[in-house]
């Protein structure tokens, strides 16, 4: 479950936040990257978000809605929702372990 | 903008660059973004995610390439056998011959039936219906032409390679390995169809024989992952 993101590469991090962020519902670019820096508390450039945007809908983790005027909403697939509930408990599984280690070492 | 936006291949502008170019006015990018994009711009033409050079850039399926080339390996070595030892039949050592050519031909129906399966069952979002029951005759027309299928298994394999290498270009391989896979199937079917006719006194049909493991290497050798793509509105 977690290649379809290995495999992206350097494109990884923003993916899972963009997946995150389309976790609650369609948006399209200008939200996906508001919601990014929001949650992220970093900058995600345009380049990125679209390398990242293209890579996902490829994979089919993602998929695109009918325009809103020039505004092309996304939103998460079945995969995309499946593939991000693996990479989250992946990482919660992986701060449970350093967090308990870090205890053991005080 | 339209500068920027000009830095990215035309594929990836007539997929996202309207709404690229709205998010731009919505937001003016600062310096930090202008490289963004221009990083952005580079990597859309290094490896590209849409339009034709996509499926070039595509990852490889090696599970599925390994076996169609294992498989066009051994079909290649049943018609080379095969061809090379016709005759005089009575002889042990050419009907020794002869049945390493059968085992082959054997083996390599069944792996590249096994790889049109895996094919079928996990693309078939991506070849339809059509290029997976194209897959499934193709493969079942090789296993039972090796026992005694006949005119039957041959027309399974012609019709099935058809529908399947129609299905596949573009979508999992290039498109010269789709029609060299076609060209020949059709040929080895008529070499068939030739020696049948002249009740196998005339063997020389059967020298196009000799093309059809190749073509199935190079079917396996260009295998890839199929994209994943919607149409764009």
């Amino acid at each position: 479950m977690t290649e379809p993101l290995g495999e992206i590469g350097r494109f990884a991090e923003p993916s899972l936040f963009i997946l995150a962020s389309l976790s609650e519902g369609p948006k399209h670019g200008y939200a996906i990257m508001a919601d990014v820096e929001a949650i992220s508390g970093g900058h995600l450039g345009p380049g990125t978000l679209y390398a990242a945007l293209a890579r996902l809908e490829r994979r089919g983790l993602i998929e695109a809605l009918e325009p809103e005027e020039r505004r092309r909403p996304y939103r998460l697939t079945g995969l995309g929702a499946s593939v991000l509930r693996a990479q989250l408990q992946g990482l919660s599984d992986f701060a449970k372990t350093g967090l308990e280690r870090l205890g053991d070492a005080r | 903008m339209s500068s920027l936006l000009r830095l990215y291949p035309a594929a990836w502008r007539a997929r996202y660059g309207e709404e690229f170019a709205e998010l731009l006015a919505a937001r003016a990018p600062s310096f930090r973004d202008r490289l963004d994009i221009i990083a952005g711009a580079v990597d859309a033409r290094l490896r590209p995610q849409v339009g034709q050079d996509a499926h070039a850039h595509a990852p490889r399926d090696r599970s599925a390439s390994v076996l169609v080339v294992v498989g066009g390996t051994l079909l290649t070595a049943w018609s080379v056998i095969g061809v090379l030892f016709v005759g005089p039949w009575e002889d042990p050592a050419v009907q020794r011959m002869l049945s390493a050519s059968y085992a082959s031909g054997l083996a390599g129906s069944v792996l590249v039936a096994a790889a049109l399966l895996l094919i079928a069952s996990r693309y078939d979002w991506s070849i339809g219906a059509a290029g997976a029951v194209g897959g499934v005759l193709t493969g079942s027309g090789l296993v039972f032409s090796s026992f005694g299928g006949g005119g039957v298994a041959l027309l399974m394999i012609l019709g099935g390679t058809v529908m399947l290498a129609w299905r596949l270009r573009g979508r999992l391989v290039g498109t010269v390995p789709a029609l060299v896979l076609t060209v020949t199937t059709m040929l080895v079917v008529a070499a068939f169809l030739a020696v049948a006719a002249n009740s196998w006194t005339d063997l020389t049909p059967f020298y196009l024989v000799l093309a059809y493991g190749p073509a199935w290497m190079l079917v396996g050798l260009d295998l890839r992952a199929p994209v994943r793509q919607l149409a764009v509105a």
